[in-house]
């Protein structure tokens, strides 16, 4: 089981990586504000393996929250990019 | 004079029910979350959700919905199972495009006729459309009641007759579980004619 | 207290756990690959949600049930919110440019919204 977890936690850190390639990228502030969105589903992804290592549900409160507040982030983050995008 | 403001005094108390009829939903719906959200079914969990539920829907008061949605309970069933189903293609789909074709990936954006007027079945549409393979909406144009619909994936007409028919497809299932019968008659023919002309 | 024995629970856990992973990378690697922003936000949002879910279905399956039922809510959100968040990014996308119409094999939408 070990073994299973180092290699979920390794593709993960790698999907981190590359996300986080785009968000630096870019061009578009979308491309941008998308790249986070998907980089905390990561997160809450490899908490959730950190969950499933420890056996413990005490930190899974903490992982609905960053879910919500990841939710909310992206929708605040497009709709100024939108407003922005308009006045220009 | 009298007769008015006891008329008027009905009528307020009327709306009262209707309102709090109206948020009846809300209620549940909010307690639900609380009660997953503790993990635990408790008496105290549950009262303290309604009370959560209630306060909340009272202080942050939506609009009125106009209209009641018929809700049929097994083709809601049958909807969530595709979506699960179309959530899982999905996927897979994508990651094939992504692995079999990567920076010279296609797609195709197709207008689909709009099969329902009422404004939460339009959502429940638009949320349903984003989850199936490829697929999003870009833009609704009320007035002239049509989707404008991106999909990854299609490389020549044909595949984009396609996604035009899956979101034809689409509409229907949602139809079907939330919409009015004459939509869901009209979704029906159109469906039918359109598979007839390919 | 469960009648499968433990290690049948943890091979469909480590399954469900490795599909996710394997999933949400490759939706990662979608995100560097794919041409333009509409492409990208399809790789952003299917197979991420889909690698959540199976990760979360491979946590679930090794706690207690009530943490279990926190985590299926954490799944609801994920499926009630990835939409919207592609259909906001997707309709101002059109608009910025943020699409490579030579890509596009059927634009239906040029007509309505020419482009700048």
């Amino acid at each position: 089981m070990n073994i299973v977890f180092a290699v979920v936690l390794g593709m993960l850190g790698l999907a981190g990586a590359l996300t986080l390639v785009r968000l630096l990228l870019g061009p578009d502030t979308l491309d941008r504000i998308a790249a986070l969105d998907a980089f905390v589903v990561l997160l809450v992804a490899t908490t959730a393996v950190y969950v499933a290592f420890y056996e413990d549900g005490s930190n899974i409160p903490l992982l609905a929250a960053v879910a919500l507040l990841g939710f909310v982030g992206s929708v605040a983050a497009m709709r100024l990019a939108e407003r922005r995008e308009r006045h220009r | 004079m009298t007769e008015m403001g006891s008329d008027d005094h009905r009528r307020t108390g009327r709306r009262g029910v209707h309102a709090v009829r109206a948020r009846l939903p809300a209620v549940v719906w909010l307690t639900l979350v609380w009660v997953l959200l503790w993990g635990t079914f408790t008496l105290l969990s549950i009262v303290g959700g309604v009370l959560v539920a209630v306060l909340v829907s009272a202080l942050f008061r939506m609009p009125p919905l106009p209209d009641r949605l018929p809700v049929r309970p097994l083709p809601l069933l049958g909807l969530v199972a595709f979506l699960l189903y179309d959530l899982v293609a999905s996927g897979v789909e994508v990651s094939w495009q992504i692995l079999r074709h990567g920076p010279r990936a296609q797609g195709t954006i197709v207008a689909v006729p709009l099969l329902s007027g009422s404004d939460r079945v339009v959502t429940v549409m638009a949320n349903a459309l984003s989850l199936s393979p490829g697929a999003m909406v870009l833009q609704i144009d009320h007035e002239r009641e049509i989707w404008y619909i991106y999909a990854l994936g299609p490389r020549d007409r044909d595949g984009a007759e396609r996604a035009r028919l899956r979101a034809m497809d689409m509409q229907r299932r949602v139809l079907a579980a939330l919409g009015r019968p004459e939509e869901l008659a009209e979704a029906h023919r159109r469906i039918a004619g359109a598979g007839a002309r390919r | 207290m469960t009648p499968v024995p433990d290690t049948a629970l943890d091979v469909a856990s480590a399954v469900l756990l490795l599909l996710g992973a394997l999933s949400c990378l490759l939706g990662a690697i979608g995100m560097v690959r794919l041409p333009d922003l509409l492409a990208r936000l399809q790789a952003a949002t299917k197979p991420q949600t889909l690698g959540l879910l199976l990760v979360l279905a491979g946590t679930a399956l090794r706690v207690e049930l009530e943490s279990a039922v926190t985590l299926a809510l954490v799944a609801l959100f994920q499926v009630i919110t990835a939409p919207v968040i592609s259909q906001l990014a997707g309709r101002s996308a059109y608009r910025s440019g943020g699409v490579r119409r030579d890509l596009l094999v059927v634009d239906e939408l040029a007509k309505e919204l020419p482009p700048d």
